[in-house]
C-alpha cells in the first residue's frame, strides 16, 4: 500500500482563500453601490484613510454604508453558524438558528414594547418611534431572547434527549406568537406597522455606538463555535457514539446552545428576525465542499453566510434606486432557488440526514 | 483470574422510573471478561441483552451493583478516560453525512486529539492500522453513505479499534447482514481478539456462529440466572436446549443447530452416504419425516436410494414393491406429498 493513497482530512487551503477573496469583493461592492454609486477605487481610498474625489462620499461610506456592511457580515456569519450547529445537534436538516424559540422570545419582547406600551396608554411617549426605536427595541429583543436562552439552557441541562428541546422550542414559538397576535389585535395601525417593519429585518439600523456591543458579542459567539468543531464532529454519529468517544454530551450541548443563542439572539435584537440564511447556508456548504467535517464547515459556513448576507443587502438596497426592499423577502427570494439548485444537483441532502 | 479486564459484581440491570418502581431486567449478574477473549452474549429476544451491553458500556447506569473496568467503576470514570478503555459499535445504522470511511474511522481518535481534533502522526498510524486490521483499505476513500451495510459495519469496527480501547463492546453488530457478511465480521472480530489481545464482547442472535467463534458464551434466559462457559460446555450441559426450548423448535445437541418440527409424516429409510445423502436427509426432514439412515434391516417403510451415475444423480424410491426414479429432490418430495 502506497502511503499517499490515504485521504487527507481538513480544509483545503485554496478553497478558503477563494471564498475569502469573494467576501472582500462583495464587502467592497456593498460599500460602492447604493442610491449613489461610488467608484471602487474611491471606496478603497476612504478605507485606507485618504480623501476620495468627493468629500460627501467619505461620510456616506463611513457613517452609513460601512456599519451596514459590517453588520451584514456579522449577521450572515452568526446566523449561518448557529444554523449549522442546530442542524448537527438535532440531526435535522430543517433546524435553524431560531429552532429553540430565540426569535419568538425576541419578537415577544419587541411586541410588548412597540405594541403593549401603546395599549397601556403612553402613546405620546412613543409617538416618535425613532427616539425610542433604536435602543428600546434592541433592549426589548435582547431581554426577550435572553429569557428564552435562560429557559432553554436550564432545560438542556436536565433532559437526556435533544429531541425534547426541539419540541419545547417549537411549543414556545407557538405560545409566543399567540401572545403577539393578541397584542397585534388590540393595537393601532401605526404600531402594527412599526412592529411589522421590525419583522422585515434590516442591517441598516446599527450605528457605530451599537456596533460596540454587537461586534464583540458576535465575535465571542463565533469564537465559541470555532472551539466546538470537535464536539460537533463527534455528534455526527449521534449522542451515544459521541458519549462513547469521550464527549461529555450535556456540557457540549450546553455550549452549542449557548453560542447559538448568543449569536442568533444578538442578531435578532439588532437586525430583526432574519430568516433563511441560517437554514440554507449550511446545506449550501455541505454540498459545495462535499463534507460534513465541522473543521471545514464552521469557517466556510461563516464566510459564505457573510457573503450571502452582503448580496441580499445589496439587492435589497436596489442600486441606483431610492427604494429599500424588506431584507427578509430578499434573503429567501434569491436564496431559495440557489440552494434548491445546488442541493438537487448534488442529491446528498437525504444521505446526510435520513434517519 | 487476575487478567480480567472487566468484572461485574451483583449487577442489577433495568430502567429506573422516578415515580414508579424500577423495571428490573436482570439481577445478580456477576461475570468477568478476561483479556484477549471473544465473548458472545446470546439469549432470546427481550431477555435483556441490549440492556446488559449498554450497562457494561456505561451508556446506562446499573440499578444495583457495579461494573468495574480495569479496576475502576465504569459510571464514575470521566467520559474521556472511559473512551480510552472501551469503545462501542451499535446496531443502529449511523448516518454520518458527507464523510469518507477514513474520516469516520478518524473520529475514533477523539479521546486522544487536541481541541480542534488535529491528528498527529501517531493518530494517523492508529487509523491506518485499524482500517487494515478489518480489511477495509479499499473502502477508505469511499463516502460512508455509499457503503453497503456490511462494509459500513466493518468501518464502524475499525472506528472502535482506532479508539485503542482494551475492550470493544458490540450490540448485535451482525443484525442486518447476510450470512457471508456475518461470517466475515465474526472472523474479523475473532482475529482481532487473538492478534491484538483486546477483549471483545458482542451480543448476537446467530447461535451457530457464536458457538463456532466465541471463547466464552454468556447465555441469558428469562427465568434462570446468566450462565457462562465455553460454548461446547454449555451445549453438553443442556443449557442451550432449555434456553431456546419452545414449541416447534428444538436445539439439536448432535449438530449444534436448530431443528424445526413440522408435521409428523412417519419414518422413512434412506440408503446412501456423502453430500447427496446429507441434503436428501435435510429435504426429508423438512417434509416431517423421521429419517432412518442406512439401517441394518427394515421392512414396510418407504425406502430412498441415491444412485450416482457418471454425470448425474438420481433418487430411487421403493415402496410396497413399486419403484420410481426421480431426477431431482423436488420431484421426489412432490411425489412423496401425494
Amino acid at each position: 500500500m502506497v502511503e499517499n493513497t490515504w485521504p487527507s482530512l481538513g480544509p483545503r487551503k485554496y478553497v478558503v482563500i477563494g471564498i475569502l477573496a469573494a467576501l472582500i469583493f462583495f464587502f467592497l461592492l456593498s460599500l460602492a453601490v447604493g442610491s449613489i454609486n461610488i467608484p471602487l477605487k474611491d471606496v478603497v481610498k476612504v478605507l485606507i484613510g485618504k480623501m476620495p474625489e468627493k468629500t460627501s462620499w467619505k461620510r456616506i461610506i463611513l457613517m452609513l454604508r460601512l456599519p451596514r456592511a459590517v453588520t451584514a457580515v456579522l449577521a450572515g456569519a452568526a446566523l449561518a453558524v448557529s444554523g449549522l450547529q442546530m442542524q448537527t445537534l438535532f440531526r435535522n436538516p430543517l433546524a435553524g438558528p431560531f429552532i429553540l424559540g430565540i426569535n419568538s422570545g425576541a419578537s415577544l419582547g419587541v411586541a410588548l414594547v412597540v405594541l403593549g406600551v401603546g395599549a397601556v396608554g403612553a402613546t405620546s411617549m412613543l409617538s416618535n418611534l425613532g427616539l425610542f426605536g433604536d435602543f428600546g427595541v434592541v433592549i426589548a429583543a435582547s431581554i426577550g431572547s435572553g429569557c428564552v436562552l435562560a429557559i432553554v439552557l436550564i432545560v438542556a441541562r436536565r433532559v437526556r434527549s435533544a429531541m425534547t428541546l426541539l419540541i419545547l422550542g417549537l411549543m414556545f414559538g407557538y405560545a409566543t406568537s399567540a401572545l403577539v397576535s393578541i397584542l397585534l389585535y388590540f393595537s393601532v395601525a401605526e404600531r402594527i406597522h412599526s412592529y411589522v417593519n421590525w419583522t422585515f429585518g434590516s442591517f441598516a439600523g446599527v450605528t457605530w455606538t451599537q456596533m460596540r456591543i454587537l461586534a464583540p458579542v458576535i465575535i465571542l459567539g463565533l469564537l465559541i463555535s470555532h472551539l466546538l468543531v470537535k464536539p460537533l464532529n463527534a455528534l455526527l454519529l449521534g449522542e451515544e457514539y459521541a458519549r462513547s468517544m469521550g464527549l461529555t454530551v450535556k456540557r457540549a450541548r450546553f455550549f452549542i446552545i449557548a453560542s447559538t443563542a448568543i449569536l442568533a439572539g444578538a442578531i435578532t435584537a439588532f437586525c430583526g428576525p432574519i430568516g433563511f440564511l441560517g437554514v440554507a447556508v449550511p446545506h449550501l456548504c455541505r454540498s459545495l465542499f462535499a463534507t460534513s467535517d465541522h473543521r471545514v464547515l464552521v469557517p466556510t459556513v461563516s464566510i459564505i453566510g457573510a457573503i450571502l448576507a452582503l448580496i441580499a443587502d445589496l439587492v435589497a438596497q436596489m442600486p441606483s434606486h431610492h427604494t429599500v426592499l424588506p431584507l427578509n423577502a430578499i434573503t429567501s427570494l434569491i436564496g431559495a432557488p440557489v440552494v434548491t439548485w445546488v442541493i438537487l444537483r448534488r442529491r446528498n441532502l437525504s444521505a446526510s440526514f435520513a434517519s | 483470574m487476575n487478567d480480567n479486564i472487566l468484572v461485574t459484581q451483583n449487577l442489577t440491570i433495568g430502567y429506573a422510573h422516578p415515580r414508579r418502581s424500577s423495571h428490573i431486567v436482570g439481577e445478580n449478574i456477576s461475570v468477568s471478561i478476561p483479556t484477549g477473549e471473544l465473548i458472545c452474549l446470546i439469549g432470546p429476544n427481550g431477555v435483556g441483552k441490549s440492556t446488559l451491553i449498554r450497562t457494561i458500556a456505561g451508556l446506562q447506569t446499573p440499578l444495583k451493583g457495579q461494573v468495574k473496568l480495569a479496576g475502576k467503576e465504569v459510571n464514575k470514570l470521566k467520559p474521556r478516560e472511559l473512551a480510552k478503555l472501551l469503545s462501542i459499535v451499535l446496531t443502529t445504522r449511523v448516518n454520518a453525512g458527507n464523510m469518507t470511511a477514513y474520516g469516520l474511522v478518524a473520529l475514533g481518535r477523539y479521546p486522544y486529539t487536541d481541541w480542534a481534533g488535529k491528528l498527529t502522526r501517531h493518530d494517523e498510524e492508529a487509523i491506518r492500522w485499524a482500517i487494515k486490521s478489518v480489511g477495509a483499505v479499499e473502502l477508505a476513500q469511499r463516502n460512508v453513505n455509499e457503503l453497503s451495510d456490511g462494509e459500513r459495519q466493518k468501518v464502524m469496527i475499525a472506528r472502535a479499534l482506532a479508539q485503542e480501547p482494551t475492550l470493544i463492546v458490540l450490540d448485535e453488530p451482525t443484525a442486518f447482514l447476510d450470512l457471508p457478511r456475518r461470517v466475515e465480521i465474526m472472523r474479523i472480530l475473532r482475529n482481532l481478539a487473538r492478534t491484538t489481545g483486546k477483549s471483545i464482547l458482542l451480543s448476537t442472535h446467530d447461535l451457530d456462529l457464536a458457538l463456532r467463534s466465541a471463547d466464552t458464551i454468556w447465555l441469558m434466559s428469562y427465568d434462570k440466572p446468566l450462565r457462562c462457559g465455553a460454548p461446547e460446555d454449555l451445549v453438553l450441559s443442556g443449557a442451550f436446549q432449555d434456553t431456546f426450548q419452545s414449541e416447534g423448535i428444538e436445539f439439536d445437541h448432535q449438530t449444534g443447530s436448530f431443528r424445526i418440527h413440522n408435521l409428523n409424516s412417519g419414518e422413512i429409510v434412506l440408503n446412501g452416504n456423502g453430500i447427496h445423502a446429507f441434503w436428501t436427509k435435510r429435504a426429508l426432514e423438512r417434509e416431517g419425516y423421521n429419517v432412518l439412515q442406512n439401517p441394518q434391516s427394515i421392512s414396510g417403510h418407504k425406502m430412498i436410494e441415491i444412485i450416482k451415475g457418471d454425470s448425474e444423480v438420481k433418487w430411487k424410491m421403493t415402496y410396497n414393491g413399486d419403484t420410481n426414479h426421480y431426477n431431482s429432490l423436488r420431484e421426489l418430495i412432490s411425489n412423496l406429498r401425494q
